[in-house]
């Protein structure tokens, strides 16, 4: 899947662009699990891209990210991962319905 | 083919850990097998469990202690064997002939192991009626999609039934995530959000939390699926079931696909994402 295919995406009817939910990163946390990229490993949707000068990962298809999946999270051994409120994401989703 | 994953104790501390670590060197130049890390495994690292947990496992154990053995089954080993070194090598014998007996025991072990094929599951939908299910074909994935239910865009079907409704995965989620081997439900009572998290489920291939498709309470859960998981994988749409919800707010049913229109959207996820990863 690439990025391009899920601008073309929806969830709940709503453009998946218009709905801010994807994985956010500390990098005082991130180490890139010394190279072995644990959440982009376990990630099928290519969300994370690796960097190597210092390791870390990086959010590279935001869109890409399964709106509500959090699954990644718990790969993280440093807790590196966080995600936006999900009550303030789905009030963005209702409200974006009612727009039409 | 699965690979095997060879668990070598590694003890400095025992005469059978030095026999352990040769042979697991030797057999890693197998490409079929990955040689295990009870570091990584005492750490809990996501990745070693996983690799650990989709494999065939083959314990090593230096002596009686078989810490091997026992740090692989405290982590969710599902297929696993044991070799102790010191039932099959005399520990007076040069390491070089410990490691050859050990080996030879642990090759005839793996090549059972690769004789022995996955039990196959029933393809999906079996039994299901032209009536009862749209069957959607995407190359050689064979979709079903349960007519009268409906769907979220998380894959989780509810199933209206008077004042509380049924839910479970699709089968495009259970497809996606492959042979199930661990369903862990919420408690009855528990309240939840559309969106919120309440339970998960773990496959050879990944592990992913239930979002539930509706705000309200789960008032009845699955219990069979805490003995078999795999109910998910073999009847998605009958026996599989996750909970019985009472919703809190009927309007949220609106938010949810028919199944005409799942069928659609099911479809061209599947040619995206099925053999390459997660629903």
């Amino acid at each position: 899947m690439t990025s391009d295919e899920s601008s073309e995406r929806t969830f709940m009817g709503v453009d998946r662009t218009k709905i801010p939910w994807w994985p956010r990163i500390d990098y005082e946390k991130c180490d890139g699990c010394g190279g072995a990229y644990d959440c982009m490993d376990f990630c099928p949707h290519r969300v994370y891209a690796a960097r190597d000068d210092p390791p870390r990962v990086e959010v590279e298809n935001p869109y890409n990210c399964v709106v509500f999946c959090k699954a990644c999270k718990k790969m993280c051994p440093h807790d590196a991962i966080s995600f936006p409120d999900k009550s303030a994401v789905l009030k963005t989703i209702k409200a974006a319905r009612q727009e039409g | 083919m699965a690979k095997t994953y060879v668990l070598p104790c590694a003890g400095y501390d025992r005469p059978g850990g030095e026999v352990t670590r040769a042979v697991a060197d030797l057999l890693g130049q197998d490409s079929d097998v990955v040689v295990g890390s009870v570091a990584a495994l005492s750490t809990a690292r996501p990745g070693e469990l996983r690799v650990l947990r989709a494999a065939s496992v083959v314990a090593l154990d230096g002596c009686g202690m078989d810490c091997a053995t026992r740090i692989a089954e405290e982590h969710g080993a599902r297929e696993l064997r044991s070799v102790r070194v010191t039932d099959h090598a005399a520990p007076s014998a040069p390491l070089d002939e410990r490691a050859a007996a050990v080996l030879t025991v642990v090759r005839e072990l793996m090549s059972e192991s690769i004789d022995r094929e996955v039990p196959s599951r029933p393809a999906a939908g079996a039994g299901a009626s032209a009536e009862r299910d749209i069957v959607v074909h995407v190359d050689k994935f064979k979709l079903t999609v349960r007519r009268g239910y409906l769907y979220s865009d998380n894959d989780i079907w509810v199933s209206v039934e008077g004042d509380t409704v049924r839910v479970g995965a699709s089968d495009l989620l259970q497809q996606a995530v492959s042979d199930i081997y661990l369903v862990d439900l919420a408690d009855v009572g528990t309240v939840v959000e559309l969106g919120d998290d309440a339970g998960s489920i773990e496959s050879t291939k990944t592990a992913l939390e239930i979002v539930m498709p509706l705000s309200g309470k789960i008032v009845g859960r699955n219990e069979r699926l805490l003995e078999t998981p795999e109910l998910v994988n073999e009847s998605p749409y009958d026996e599989g079931w996750f909970y019985v919800m009472e919703p809190a707010d009927p309007d949220e049913l609106e938010l949810l696909r028919p199944a005409e229109d799942y069928a659609r959207h099911a479809s061209k996820r599947a040619a995206e994402e099925l053999g390459h990863g997660t629903g």
